[in-house]
């Protein structure tokens, strides 16, 4: 996904784009992942993420770290073995929503 | 120890596959020849090398009591790696330890660390990660589990020491690491330890 970040100071560029690549198991010891609730998941991470509201330059690596620990934490996350990284995986098709 | 297994040796070839001073979001960072180095690697890699597919055959009829995760992610970093819980868990169980294997792509080494989980409730448990030495449950299926990865690959252990030295010029592959946070471990196998 992209995430449009905007700006919180007048030290930092107006808006940057952090591209996320959530990793998700097919598979973790709690059992099957389902697409349908791993969407649900990212989508709740992403928006309690952005409610915290950073400096654009440094925001991306934090947003992909913060949200990469809501979802993966052994004890409270949803969807322990989640990656959150920048774009890695070469041959995805990507989409725009809407 | 083989000198090219050397602390010094090792920051130097991890040199060799990182850019200095760069984030990996700043695009000169795939682009320089560390960065290529790094990329063709872990895309040589995107299949699992035999060995290590009969690797993870071997620890399933060593460990029949346990539960083995081939945590393995293709394109991301120069590892390959597996979590084998100690006997007994089921998926979904509250209790969740585990050994965690870490076998670098980059050098013949290989790490590893404790994992302990226990949910008490939602969104509430304990939870550590712990080096060697482990404590006394984990020790037994740790001897086990060193023996055949060094049977089956001839791979060196590493000690704490070197794996928890600092690379502070160096930021990982995927990891989401500013400058100056980065350690050995990181950069020869991944960020990503849970």
């Amino acid at each position: 996904m992209l995430v449009l970040l905007g700006k919180l100071s007048p030290r930092f560029s107006s808006t940057a784009t952090c591209d996320i690549e959530v990793g998700v198991p097919e598979r973790n010891v709690k059992g099957w992942v389902l697409d349908e609730v791993a969407q649900v998941e990212v989508a709740k991470a992403a928006r309690i993420v952005l409610r915290e509201h950073q400096p654009t330059a440094l925001a991306c690596i934090k947003f992909r770290e913060h949200m990469q620990s809501i979802l993966t934490h052994p004890v409270s996350g949803a969807i322990p073995g989640t990656t959150g990284t920048g774009f890695q995986t070469v041959g995805v098709h990507r989409k725009t929503f809407p | 120890m083989n000198p090219e297994l050397t602390a010094e040796a090792l920051v130097q070839l991890v040199h060799r596959y990182h850019p200095v001073g760069l984030l990996n979001d700043d695009p000169r960072y795939k682009e320089s020849e560390e960065g290529q180095r790094l990329t063709a690697l872990v895309h040589a890699h995107k299949t699992p090398s035999p060995a290590w597919k009969g690797f993870i055959q071997r620890l399933l009829a060593e460990f029949p009591d346990c539960h083995l995760w081939d945590t393995t992610i293709p394109y991301h970093d120069p590892c390959y790696s597996v979590r084998i819980s100690l006997p007994g868990f089921v998926t979904g169980a509250p209790l969740y330890d585990c050994i965690v294997c870490l076998l670098s792509q980059l050098a013949p080494v290989y790490a590893l660390y404790a994992s302990h989980t226990l949910k008490t409730g939602p969104d509430q448990g304990e939870y550590w990660l712990r080096y060697p030495p482990f404590p006394p449950e984990f020790q037994a299926q740790e001897a086990r589990l060193a023996g055949l990865i060094e049977s089956t690959f001839g791979f060196t252990r590493l000690s704490n020491d070197v794996l928890l030295l600092p690379v502070p010029d160096l930021v990982p592959r995927t990891a989401n690491y500013e400058l100056g946070r980065a350690q050995l471990i990181d950069c020869l196998f991944t960020h990503h330890r849970w």
